[in-house]
């Protein structure tokens, strides 16, 4: 090793600097998802931590690597070189284009999911406060499931985006994904608004809606909310039911 | 030692590729992705999609694969060849029976099993016993078990339907490796992690291992999670078939290609095809075994041929597997 000339050695050893560089931004980039809170657009957000410690750890190891005068250059004639490129891909993505969360638009492309029936009997509705927030997945669960009707007479308040209703023109749904790991099984949860005169807020709006219950058809796979108020709200940091 | 001076030569010549193509790809690709949204063509509904589960399928795998690289690491580090010799029989059926026992006991999912099977086998376990853990391991794990349940309420049966199918096609899969991994032989490799660079301090080394796994299962990585996420946005609707055996042959596909992780995938499978409960089943023992992802990382870790073969196995022994006992238990 020794015998190779100056430039060439630094070559070398350039090229085996290039995925620990790589790993650095990987760690960087989670990081920096984590502190800005974007990392709830992918993960659940208990994934907090484990993200910042693979992170940090990314971080280090990449740092040392590069802080060494002769890199480890095992591996180079199986290409960690290319690969190293194609694991900046990612980093380009969350950092550089920035997707905003499952929302309006990729509702367009999915069909809602049912929630499954339910084995136990579902907790009533505590009266206060009034109206109690309901998820959007909890809402269709009782309405579609429940026969003890634990809604009945509950003046609910659901939380979600604005999609045109294929079914009714000029009708709205309001929508939210749901996720158990990450975006990648998210769930399209719907639930149908009736409002006496139709919504204007454009897709993709957040608004909050309170109402009751609408009685639900036989076989009906779609439960809607009898809307007697509805508002504007900001998105919410933890875009996804969980 | 003259050997690695003569690799060292090889690719010293090839160093300013090696260095300046990828520099050049990553500047491109960025330009290219910041033209792309400059002109709006970033802002329709199908590359948002796509972007979202893109960055979602890489993100949620970084903190999982990192723990399955230091779990491996630290297997080197705190177990000798010998104690690990001596907990796994000599006869290699039964060391397959255990690494399944052994992938069912311990909470790991697929992104962290592959570099630990790949460990595994750097240690000179038996390839069949490793790749049963491999497919054991995130399929039929406490906390999946526990998820199944949950996600099929009222229906036990299915948790059992799951053990079943899964085990038995992770000991299959194995002892068809017996016969066949004497023609496609895994090598154990040497690792920056192991004996040689006697001048590095052990932190050194520990550094140099998990870049390496990091970047070779990573980069693979991303060329499957790109390719789930496109199949998930053209796949509009997940529309499955109807019919007892095109409903099985879809949910069997779906499962490859969605790339579900498999703590999710019982949730997704329960409303994916509901009244078929055989075609659920086939869902969740397809998809811890072989997916997208899956395959990419096998190809980063074990070799493009290796994922090939194996992917082709793993998808034959899991769909008969689910096949049979989701006609017996279901």
């Amino acid at each position: 090793v020794t015998a190779e000339p100056g430039p060439r050695r630094a070559r070398r050893a350039l090229s085996a600097r290039l995925p620990a560089a790589v790993v650095v931004a990987l760690g960087l980039a989670v990081i920096w998802l984590v502190y800005e809170g974007q990392f709830a657009r992918y993960v659940q957000t208990w994934q907090r931590w484990p993200l910042v410690i693979a992170g940090g750890v990314c971080v280090v190891a990449g740092a040392v690597m590069l802080v060494r005068t002769e890199p480890v250059t095992h591996g180079a004639a199986r290409g960690p070189a290319w690969l190293a490129t194609l694991l900046a891909l990612p980093v380009i993505v969350v950092v550089g284009l920035q997707p905003p969360p499952l929302g309006a638009a990729a509702a367009l492309l999915r069909q809602a999911s049912l929630p499954p029936p339910p084995s136990d009997q579902l907790p009533p509705i505590p009266a206060w406060p009034d109206p109690y927030t309901l998820t959007l997945d909890d809402f269709t669960e009782r309405a579609l499931y429940d026969t003890t009707s634990t809604l009945r007479g509950h003046h609910v308040r659901l939380i979600g985006f604005v999609v045109r209703d294929p079914a009714r023109p000029g009708g709205v749904l309001l929508s939210r994904f749901l996720i158990v790991c990450c975006a990648a099984d998210a769930e399209l949860i719907e639930v149908r608004l009736e409002t006496p005169k139709p919504l204007t807020y454009r897709p993709g709006t957040w608004i909050a809606a309170s109402g009751t219950l609408a009685p639900v058809p036989a076989h009906a796979t779609q439960a809607a909310l009898l809307v007697d108020h509805v508002s504007e709200v900001p998105a919410p940091l933890k875009s996804y039911e969980s | 030692m003259a050997l690695r001076s003569d690799a060292g030569v090889v690719t010293s010549r090839r160093g300013a590729f090696a260095l300046g193509a990828p520099v050049v790809a990553v500047i491109v690709l960025a330009e290219v992705g910041l033209a792309l949204q400059g002109a709006g063509l970033l802002d329709s509904p199908y590359a948002l999609t796509w972007e979202a589960v893109f960055a979602a399928l890489v993100v949620q795998a970084v903190p999982f694969l990192m723990l399955g690289v230091i779990a491996s690491a630290l297997l080197s580090l705190a177990v000798s060849d010998r104690t690990l010799a001596r907990v796994l029989p000599s006869h290699d059926g039964a060391a397959v029976v255990v690494a399944c026992a052994a992938g069912a006991a311990l909470p790991g999912c697929e992104c962290g099993s592959v570099p630990l099977a790949r460990r595994l086998v750097d240690r000179r376990v038996p390839a069949s016993a490793a790749l049963t853990f491999m497919l054991a391991a995130p399929a039929i794990n406490p906390v999946v078990l526990v998820a199944t349940a949950v996600a099929f309420p009222g229906r036990p049966e299915m948790v059992l339907a799951r053990l079943a199918a899964s085990s038995l096609a992770s000991i299959a899969a194995g002892l068809v490796w017996l016969r066949l991994g004497r023609r496609l032989s895994l090598t154990p490799r040497t690792h920056a992690a192991g004996h040689d660079h006697p001048g590095r301090t052990r932190g050194d080394r520990f550094a140099a291992a998990l870049v390496e796994d990091l970047v070779q299962a990573g980069g693979f990585l991303t060329v499957g999670a790109a390719a789930a996420a496109t199949m998930q946005v053209a796949i509009p609707g997940r529309v499955v078939a109807q019919g007892a055996v095109a409903s099985f042959v879809t949910m069997a596909l779906l499962a490859v290609v969605l790339s579900i992780c498999s703590e999710a995938d019982a949730f997704v499978a329960s409303s994916l095809a509901p009244g078929r409960p055989i075609a659920q089943l086939a869902f969740i023992t397809v998809g811890p075994a072989i997916d997208l992802k899956l395959a990419s990382l096998q190809a980063g870790l074990f070799g493009p041929r290796f994922a090939v073969v194996f992917g082709a196995l793993a998808l034959a022994v899991t769909t008969a597997s689910a096949a049979l006992i989701g006609t017996v238990l279901l």
